[in-house]
């Protein structure tokens, strides 16, 4: 399936500020999204949260619309939408509006990025709410499978190892200075990517970004706090972290090993590999395995995630206790099949027509064509080429490679395992690494 | 500022049509997308079930991925991914419906899916019980959630007769005695040309479209027409009814409900404004995966800025009959169900005293009339839309509600906030979070 023509037009203001945008006149309103290198990676030792309090703080008052409430109906009188998002190494927007309120729309995202008020009332809401929110996840097998799961493959308390929302205990003691502080030293428009798509003529954007955000000023940033150079290349499996949680219907597991950044080689190896094991069509090998074949869950399913340093490839399955064994036997089956048992043609095939067709179905909408216009940004993945690069590098992607790269990042030395919810005779607990490592040997 | 009152319309250039079996086709051609999204809709859901096989059109609408006729198990999705496509279904309380978004040259294979589907599902009883544990597992797996178990309970108690009681899913009990026959007779008495909508979006031609539709439905037959379910109509609420569910779990949770109408009363354009006023407007469907959380209305304003609530779930279901306008709280840790329940009745009680502000039906407009544009994005959301007013009345019927929501006064508020708030109307639901781990 041939892509739609995106042309992606991109310009750096002098303070550093990237705007990126995709001109589209086939709708009325204006999609908006972009990151601000600001995440929970930053959050120092006994402050983990601040990042999430500055995130949640963003919408909640500024200079100019001293109130929350006031910058709130702001937005929402004009039927838009802001939302400011902590996703470990950078705060994501994302925001909406008609086309005829985009002026209005720029001095708001302006104000929120460069005059944030972090008024005591508005801090101490946002404290309770994150200790609410974290008290909520205590309860879900879900986020809890998945949050020990990354406190195996990246390492408790480390980056991407610790839940992004924070700690309890560092939050209560987090106070207005802290938050300051953080935002003094990781916002900034050198560190800021905004994109656009929608209605709208490029250069006159571009004129109303740098009219509301060219005069914030650039700061040099302290080294993040992760950097290729001090992250080790594989995550190191532990002992499984079961949470037990008996008053609970289901089970949910949770089986990971590290991965690749993105601008990676092995990145679209492990992209096409993880498509087939737990993604395309329903759930993919995974979901015939586990679901189809064995029938013990409505979803067992895998992920991969890419970031500017590193990585992880996830598998995720949520089972009837008593089926919590054969699960696991069916997600390290089809571990063990993605390293050592070539993938036939025909399957390679319908991978990489389902890769470039997702891609191209995805670019239909416009709330979706902005995210992944920010993705080829956010990562300088070739801007309006990168859609011809994506259909080559996929393209050529072989079985080898697939195998290779799987049976290098989900050898069982590297595999962790949580699960959270009723599980039974955890002692008769298997770990795929352990099934793995006689599927490896027989 | 949008001018005052326009607004994305949705319907206007759609195409009618339907062939003699009865199939209705609705087709809306969108020239500047690079693709067709097929959606086929069935008047089947939770409504037309009983108790004995509640949870049996979700069930069935598994089974359609599990193939029959032409298509062997697995060959819908993998038929869909080979060309690059997206497909999904999924199951309500007034409808199931199917979706295949593909390359706009390749849409044909989703009215041969379709077609196939309608008429030659097998439910191969092998596959039926594969299946049994995997609806019941995605039961379980909606269990471990506190706010679907609040849901569950607000419906099996505002409603006693209607059959909106019971969960889409089912009850657990029925889902381990339902048999193959029970559901291949739901199956064969609702997937009917005539009791189907199918409707196509994108970059098609209607004649080409027609074309190639004819040639996949029209040969199918209607066996019988579906039989009417005894659908009861729920007696008038004469008094609060409130539960309790004490259960593990770190918070505690508050559901209150009210029984509305159906959406075609001349009621519901002043609901969808009261309801934007009480907890803000995230669209008409609500399938619009969007973490926005509203923040500039009533609830939110009364709960989460007062550190009672966490979180104000608002749901406006748009229905063939007579259903819920509710609200889940998430209690915050430091707070109490007594305080939470204190906040929100006084919001109802303050509605129910004075109107609105024209500034807040204001922002509630503006938020209905742009979401309405943001949950249209695309051609699989369009003719998602489309497909579910066509069931409910006709294919304008979104742009109609929207159209008469802006003539909608503050004094409309009042009246229907009196009329649907009282407390003889209302049904509450506490979480009381228990400690222990059993």
């Amino acid at each position: 399936m041939p892509f739609p023509a995106i042309e992606i037009k991109s310009q750096t203001l002098d303070n550093g500020l990237v705007f990126s945008g995709n001109e589209s006149m086939e709708t009325d309103s204006i999609a908006l999204t972009g990151s601000i290198k600001a995440g929970a990676i930053y959050d120092k030792l006994g402050k983990f949260g601040t990042a999430e309090f500055v995130s949640r703080l963003l919408t909640r008052g500024t200079r100019s619309n001293v109130t929350s409430p006031a910058l709130s109906e702001r937005i929402e009188a004009m039927g838009a939408t802001v939302q400011f998002t902590n996703e470990d190494e950078r705060v994501r927007f994302r925001a909406r509006c008609h086309s005829s309120n985009i002026r209005e729309m720029i001095k708001i995202l302006a104000e929120c990025l460069m005059t944030p008020l972090f008024s005591p009332d508005q801090v101490e809401l946002t404290k309770a709410e994150i200790i609410s929110n974290i008290e909520e996840e205590r309860d879900d097998t879900r986020t809890i499978a998945h949050r020990q799961l990354m406190s195996l493959v990246y390492g408790e308390g480390k980056p991407f190892g610790r839940n992004s929302m924070g700690e309890v205990k560092d939050i209560k003691t987090i106070s207005r200075e802290d938050i300051l502080n953080f935002y003094n030293e990781n916002y900034a428009p050198n560190t800021t990517l905004i994109v656009a798509t929608g209605r709208f003529v490029f250069s006159d954007l571009l004129s109303q970004i740098d009219r509301e955000l060219g005069n914030w000023n650039a700061k040099s940033k302290a080294n993040p706090v992760v950097s290729p150079e001090n992250i080790s290349s594989y995550g190191i499996a532990g002992v499984p972290k079961i949470i037990s949680m008996n008053y609970k219907n289901q089970v949910d597991i949770a089986i990971g090993m590290r991965g690749v950044a993105r601008k990676s080689d092995q990145y679209y190896a492990l992209s096409l590999g993880n498509l087939l094991l737990g993604q395309i069509g329903l759930y993919g090998r995974l979901g015939k395995n586990v679901r189809e074949e064995k029938g013990v869950a409505y979803y067992s399913f895998s992920s991969l995630v890419a970031r500017s340093f590193s990585g992880h490839i996830a598998i995720y399955a949520g089972v009837n206790p008593k089926n919590t064994n054969t699960a696991i036997e069916g997600i390290a089956e089809e571990l063990s099949r993605i390293q050592f048992e070539e993938i036939a043609e025909e399957e390679m095939t319908t991978g990489k027509r389902n890769s470039l067709g997702s891609l191209s179905i995805s670019l239909d909408t416009s709330f979706e064509r902005v995210g992944i216009v920010h993705e080829i940004e956010y990562y300088d993945l070739g801007g309006s080429k990168y859609f011809e690069e994506f259909e080559n590098r996929i393209t050529s992607v072989t079985s080898g490679q697939v195998l290779k790269a799987f049976a290098e990042f989900a050898s069982p030395s590297h595999m962790s395992m949580a699960l959270a919810g009723p599980v039974q005779n955890d002692k008769q607990i298997r770990t795929p690494g352990e099934l793995l490592g006689k599927a490896a040997l027989s | 500022m949008q001018n005052g009152q326009s607004f994305f319309r949705l319907s206007g250039t759609v195409e009618e049509f339907s062939l003699e079996n009865g199939l209705k086709i609705l087709i809306k051609t969108i020239p500047s997308s690079s693709t067709v999204s097929v959606w086929m809709f069935y008047r089947v859901g939770s409504r037309n079930e009983a108790p004995g096989i509640t949870g049996s059109s979700h069930w069935c609408e598994h089974m359609l991925f599990k193939g029959g006729g032409k298509l062997a198990k697995g060959d819908v999705f993998r038929l869909v991914s080979n060309e690059g496509g997206r497909n999904n279904a999924f199951t309500d309380h007034d409808l199931t419906c199917y979706f295949e978004t593909l390359p706009k040259d390749k849409f044909e294979l989703g009215l041969f899916i379709e077609s196939e589907r309608m008429a030659h599902s097998a439910f191969e009883p092998s596959e039926v019980e594969s299946e049994r544990q995997v609806i019941i597992s995605e039961r379980e797996g909606a269990e471990n959630y506190p706010g679907y178990q609040v849901r569950e309970e607000l419906f099996a108690s505002a409603f006693r007769t209607h059959p909106y009681r019971w969960p889409v899913v089912g009850w657990k009990i029925d889902l381990k005695s339902m048999t193959r026959d029970d559901l291949f007779t739901h199956y064969r008495q609702y997937y009917q040309p005539a009791n189907a909508i199918l409707v196509l979006t994108g970059n098609i031609a209607s004649r080409d479209a027609m074309s190639k539709i004819t040639e996949y439905f029209s040969r199918i037959r209607e066996e019988e027409h579906p039989k009417k379910n005894a659908l009861t109509d729920e007696p008038v609420q004469t008094g609060e009814r409130t539960s309790k569910i004490a259960w593990p779990g770190t918070l505690n949770y508050l559901g209150a409900a009210f029984r509305i109408p159906k959406s075609l009363h001349e009621d519901t354009p002043s609901l969808i404004v009261l309801s934007a006023i009480l907890g803000g407007w995230k669209g008409l469907i609500g399938y619009t995966s969007d973490r926005f959380i509203p923040r500039s209305n009533r609830l939110y304003s009364a709960l989460v800025e007062h550190k009672i609530a966490s979180e104000v779930n608002t749901n406006f279901p748009i229905s063939l009959d007579s259903n819920l306008l509710y609200f889940v709280l998430t209690i915050m840790p430091n707070s109490t169900i007594d305080n939470a329940k204190s906040a929100l009745l006084s919001e109802f009680a303050r509605i129910n005293d004075s109107a609105p502000t024209v500034e807040e039906v204001r922002v509630a407009l503006n938020q209905i009339k742009a979401w309405y544009a943001y949950e249209n994005d695309g051609t699989t959301l369009q003719a998602l839309t489309l497909g579910m007013m066509e069931l409910i009345q006709d294919k304008s019927l979104s742009d109609n509600l929207i159209e008469q929501c802006l003539k909608v006064s503050p004094e409309d508020v009042q009246r229907v906030a009196k009329k649907y708030l009282p407390e003889r109307n209302r049904t509450l639901c506490v979480y009381e979070a228990t400690s222990g781990n059993s």
